[in-house]
């Protein structure tokens, strides 16, 4: 090759950053001599203006190309001696990544925005998985960028924008695709989380979520948030369904039988068996990141998980893959090999007990964890105890119990307010639930009341009323102060009459 | 003893109330119903004075456990499908309030008198689906 074509097509592509990004910050202007950028403007991030027109001209393969250049040098990078040339490049090229990953408005190809968090990734410094590494010098080198650029303070907000971004593209996007297209943004947030202004964005948006969470549209955060969960869910849940799958192969090969089937038989089970193991592992290696992207957050912002809205999707998810991890059935899951398929359950269960630790110091958390019928019992944390002695994970059991405790002391609560409150009048249900309301609110159109966690669930997938169906949102009810005060002061007085009882019977 | 969900409480409520005051026509095979509060049974007998006068019909209610917010699903099963042209032969049923005009404050009440009704309109005034 060309000695000098390498340092060329940099020189190239960083031209190009600066060019497209220069086009893009412009606002249309009328009766322009030339649509080239004839000046420098200089660039404000966030970018609030509108997208121009001419950006419209502009194929999507000038900017791959940057895209293309950037993580083949990753790639590459034990050929490259002048990696430090690369360097050059990379400051253009955050701006230009931070400038059209997040903006839909600027580039409407979701693939194409996964592609920048791709390319985001290769422009990282060496981390400890690293196989191939960059030499000392040109990881410091990108780490300055990071830590210097000055548009760094948008990078969280973009990531979060791409993440949930390529949740909703239509049909191009593949169901499996997503996964794909994530796994680098978490390498990517896995990095900025080393960083303490980065962490801080992160709170800020968390902070900003819980603000508004009632939003008409929700904030970015909690989309975030909601479709980390989801993710997790499936990946761990699909992760166990294949381990027990393989275990069942694997068990086949050794019982006796396997011995009388015909070799096409066995060969298709083999194949079987690898093409689970191909799937397992991929679950397996996104679930684990996924899962840990929610303990940091989880630490991070609990006030976010522990939102009526969340809470009690979080507490039924933490519940059901502690139930299966550790458990009666957790010897299905037991594998040979279970490095190869990547599947570490150890670690898994270490990581739900301590988002249990996190979370468990909010009263709100607890009672979901015990209002959780399918998964919860409380059994379920002495089961987990006994295995955490089991895989060092010592330090956390005292904690845990402090959880167990407070989670059933919350449940024998309920379990007595449910007696109590079990025969209250018809006018303190909620009229869809059935349940005593807590905090009723009026509906402005239908003037129904109904308890404010029950309109907010409904409002999550259909912005109307659900007794005239007349649109609505959450900043349009009203709370009913005046029944909220007979329903309390009539809590208060069956609470009052049992306490009574009590101490008179035990007297 | 774990506690009800949300949505199991909810559905034991309606459960009592449809077994305690039935639409005419219909009835709840209770038994079955608190077996498993997800599945449900109901018979209903066609309405005198209409076609159906004299039939009897079983409809099958599935419920998830993102009931009431999300839709039951309700199917006509067993040997007697009705004939009605919002009626497929292996008994789904075409009715708005099951998919699109869902509310959660409809029920499994609603959804009865709702089928019962549908059957009684005579031909003619159908819009095909």
């Amino acid at each position: 090759m060309e000695t000098n074509m390498l340092p060329f097509m940099r020189r190239l592509q960083g031209a190009t950053c600066t060019w497209l990004v220069q086009i893009a910050i412009r606002e249309n202007a009328e009766n322009l001599p030339c649509y080239a950028p004839m000046n420098i403007i200089p660039v404000k991030m966030p970018i609030t203006t509108p997208p121009p027109d001419t950006l419209r001209c502009i194929p999507e393969f000038v900017l791959e190309n940057v895209v293309v250049l950037i993580t083949i040098a990753r790639r590459t990078v034990k050929l490259n001696m002048d990696d430090a040339d690369v360097v050059n490049l990379l400051a253009p090229a955050l701006t230009l990544v931070l400038t059209f990953m997040g903006d839909s408005s600027r580039t409407y190809n979701p693939h194409l925005r996964a592609r920048l968090a791709e390319c985001l990734e290769a422009m990282l410094p060496n981390n400890e998985d690293d196989s191939s590494s960059h030499n000392n010098i040109s990881s410091f080198y990108r780490e300055q960028i990071f830590k210097t650029h000055p548009h760094r303070f948008q990078l969280v907000p973009c990531l979060l924008d791409v993440f949930v971004g390529i949740e909703m593209t239509g049909q191009s996007v593949q169901f499996e695709q997503k996964f794909n297209y994530r796994r680098p943004m978490y390498v990517v947030m896995d990095f900025l989380w080393g960083f303490e202004e980065h962490r801080e964005a992160f709170t800020s948006l968390a902070r900003e979520a819980e603000a508004n969470m009632e939003a008409v549209h929700p904030p970015i955060f909690l989309r975030f948030v909601n479709l980390l969960m989801n993710d997790a869910i499936f990946l761990l849940d699909e992760a166990l369904g294949n381990m027990a799958q393989i275990r069942n192969l694997q068990n086949a090969q050794e019982s006796a039988a396997w011995t009388n089937l015909s070799a096409q038989e066995r060969e298709q089970n083999l194949t079987n068996l690898s093409h689970t193991g191909m799937l397992a592992r991929f679950d397996n290696i996104l679930g684990r990141d996924t899962i840990r992207t929610l303990v940091r957050l989880t630490a991070h912002a609990p006030f976010v998980f522990c939102h009526p809205t969340l809470v009690e999707r979080i507490a039924s998810m933490l519940n059901y893959f502690l139930l299966h991890l550790v458990g009666p059935n957790k010897k299905n899951f037991k594998v040979k090999d279970m490095k190869e398929y990547e599947f570490d359950p150890a670690s898994t269960v270490l990581d739900i007990c301590r988002m249990y630790v996190e979370l468990g110091k909010n009263e709100r958390f607890c009672a979901a964890v015990s209002d959780d019928g399918r998964s919860y019992s409380p059994k379920l944390f002495t089961l987990a105890e006994s295995v955490l002695v089991r895989i060092r994970g010592g330090d956390l059991i005292s904690s845990l119990r402090d959880v167990a405790a407070r989670v059933s002391t919350i449940a024998e609560q309920r379990q007595r307010d449910e007696e109590i409150l079990a025969n209250a009048p018809e006018e303190f249900l909620d009229p869809i639930m059935s349940t005593l309301m807590l905090d009723p609110v009026i509906l402005p159109s239908s003037r129904t009341t109904v308890d404010r966690t029950t309109i907010a669930r409904h409002l999550l997938s259909d912005q109307s009323d659900p007794f005239n169906r007349s649109p609505l949102s959450m900043d349009q009810v009203k709370s009913n102060t005046e029944l909220k005060e007979k329903i309390d002061a009539w809590i208060a007085e069956q609470r009052g009459k049992i306490a009574h009882t009590s101490t008179s019977s035990t007297s | 003893m774990a506690a009800m969900s949300p949505s199991e409480r909810r559905l034991q409520k309606e459960l009592m109330s449809l077994m305690k005051e039935p639409p005419p026509g219909v009835t709840v095979d209770g038994d079955q119903a608190s077996q498993n509060l997800t599945l449900w049974t109901v018979h209903m007998e066609g309405v005198p004075g209409t076609l159906y006068e004299g039939e009897k019909f079983v409809l099958q209610f599935k419920f998830t456990n993102k009931y009431p917010f999300d839709s039951p699903e309700v199917t006509f099963i067993g040997n007697n499908i009705p004939v009605h042209p919002h009626v497929y032969s292996n008994g789904h049923i075409c009715l708005s309030i099951l998919t699109d005009d869902w509310s959660p404050a409809l029920s499994v009440q609603s959804v009865c008198l709702s089928i019962v009704s549908m059957l009684k309109t005579t031909a003619g005034q159908f819009v095909l689906c």
